[in-house]
């Protein structure tokens, strides 16, 4: 696959659009994480059928996406899914995919490719020990390491992508390499937030003072990334600033690119599987989805819906607590809004911060999250926490994998509870 | 933004926000308002390019990056500089955008100086 010269710089010519769509084609899972956002596994009761998410092909397509990464649950499940792959294809729009891997055949992957999929990204969360107990399921990691191998077979270029928490921090050098050898192109790696099930066991969770070991070793493994020709990307909610943000925000060597804002609104949409519409696919369904595609456009709910619109309006009058007060702020704008809602209920303030971890550690201080209201149970729902700052070398008591895949605090509701109410 | 000489952070202002140093007084070069429209324009779609990552739409071959050249191949280098932004098609470590540290004798951003040049109409010298 050729790149297309300029390709970002095209994009940015337009006012905003949804040019890059990440679509949630169903919630149905074959795997059940600890830490799933969507707190997938079961079906949404009323997702889109083959017909209705063909329809919203057509108007993506109208309105100049140009990707969209189909995601879930598991979006091979959808019956309609390889149909929705080959009319993005034949729409000009890039099909791409995220998948846990489990469910991922030679005869499957061979139909991914025929019907026009051109990127999978095969979430792996660790060595086999980590990566088994955050996913809940032995042999997992064998089957997503063996997925690898059955897309690269079939033609189809390969990446992956980790949420890194306390529980598998400390694989991530060994892991790269099991991944530089796999044959990945690409490895974009973010923080677990707490969202959905991940909101139920917070001593999963890094906390702020995490990054400052965190940060300088992604740093070290994207110089060798270079080296072994892998692009090493940082997702959304992995920041931000310090010395070393231009290595770790930059696709070349020597770029000098920064982290610019939340663009959720902007030339980002996500869709829930029963037709829901964000900003972003990450954002908290209770506070912003501005409408569904069943009951009007995505044309209008782009343009009108306040819900998608909200980083086209904020300033930094929106920033609170530390961020307002940031050196960054008129530029990072708090960082990533749905990591820093799922902490607090609102966006424009942001611990989970390299830049904010840094400052409080040359005052000996660190800020410490601390767990105060449950998540409803919901998909996609979160909690409250309260911070406190605390000296630097307060001691801090971190559990073995087993403990911090237990749930630490139950939601409001089960899950099961919400799926046979009409909520 | 501006970068610190020292620890090479992003300065949004005049002190460096990760090590507390006022940028030099010699400034780094003022770039025009058409080349910082376009650094701006390139750097929004990277964060752009970066969300549709985290999803798994990873930039799996990174296009060639040739903001400051407007003919490729005239960038004899390989540096993705030329013309205006390349004083030496010799020296892929010169260009309008390299890093110049000052006391070295060498004029690595080929704004005519050593360091950071502090005229008023600074800019790229072939």
């Amino acid at each position: 696959m050729t790149p297309e010269p300029r390709r970002r710089l095209d994009i940015l010519r337009e006012p905003p659009h949804p040019a890059y769509v990440v679509w949630e084609l169903t919630l149905a899972c074959d795997h059940a994480c600890r830490h799933c956002g969507s707190r997938a596994g079961t079906a949404r009761a009323s997702e889109l059928t083959a017909a209705e998410a063909l329809e919203v092909v057509g108007q993506l397509a109208a309105m100049g996406t140009r990707e969209v990464v189909l995601i879930g649950g598991e979006a091979y499940l959808h019956p309609g899914f390889l149909e929705v792959v080959r009319a993005l294809r034949d729409a000009g729009i890039r099909p791409a995919m995220t998948t846990g891997g489990l469910g991922i055949t030679e005869k499957l992957a061979g139909a991914m490719k025929d019907a026009g999929l051109q990127l999978v990204s095969v979430s792996i969360d660790g060595l086999q020990e980590a990566h088994d107990r955050i996913r809940a399921h032995p042999g997992s990691w064998r089957a997503a390491m063996g997925a690898l191998a059955v897309l690269r077979a079939a033609g189809l270029p390969i990446a992956s992508n980790i949420h890194i928490n306390r529980v598998n921090r400390g694989d991530l050098e060994a892991l790269y390499e099991r991944l530089r050898d796999a044959g990945v192109a690409a490895w974009q790696v973010q923080i677990t937030a707490p969202l959905g099930r991940a909101a139920d066991r917070p001593q999963m969770l890094l906390q702020p003072w995490d990054l400052l070991d965190l940060v300088p070793r992604l740093a070290a493994l994207k110089g060798r990334a270079h080296a072994d020709g892998v692009q090493l990307m940082l997702g959304n909610n992995l920041g931000y600033f310090g010395p070393e943000e231009a290595t770790l925000r930059s696709p070349t060597p020597n770029g000098d690119e920064h982290w610019r804002g939340c663009q959720a609104g902007r030339f980002v949409m996500g869709i829930e599987s029963d037709g829901a519409v964000k900003g972003c696919p990450s954002l908290q369904t209770a506070s912003y989805v501005g409408g569904n595609v069943r009951a009007r456009s995505l044309e209008d709910l782009w343009r009108s819906a306040p819900e998608l619109a909200f980083t086209r309006r904020r300033t930094v009058d929106d920033l609170w607590g530390r961020c307002a007060g940031c050196a960054y702020a008129a530029v990072c704008m708090g960082g990533c809004s749905f990591t820093a809602h799922a902490l607090f209920g609102r966006p424009g303030n942001n611990p989970l911060c390299y830049h904010r971890a840094r400052t409080l550690r040359r005052e000996g201080k660190r800020e410490r999250l601390v767990p105060r209201e449950p998540a409803d149970g919901r998909p996609f729902d979160c909690g409250r926490f309260d911070v406190v700052v605390e000296p630097f070398d307060a001691p801090d008591e971190v559990g073995d994998a087993a403990a911090l895949v237990r749930l630490g605090r139950r939601p409001k509701r089960s899950e099961r509870a919400w799926r046979g109410s009409t909520a | 933004m501006k970068r610190c000489p020292a620890c090479r952070a992003f300065v949004p202002a005049s002190i460096c926000p990760e090590c507390d140093r006022p940028l030099p007084l010699g400034e780094r070069p003022g770039r025009g308002p058409r080349l910082r429209a376009l650094v701006n324009v390139v750097a929004s779609a990277s964060a752009v390019v970066t969300l549709a990552a985290c999803y798994g739409a990873p930039v799996v071959e990174p296009p060639p990056d040739f903001r400051f050249c407007d003919d490729p191949s005239t960038d004899f280098d390989g540096d993705m500089y030329c013309g205006e932004y390349d004083c030496d098609e010799s020296d892929p470590e010169r260009h309008a955008e390299a890093f110049d540290p000052e006391g070295d004798g060498l004029d690595q951003n080929c704004d005519g100086a050593d360091g950071y040049f502090s005229g008023p109409d600074a800019g790229p010298t072939p």
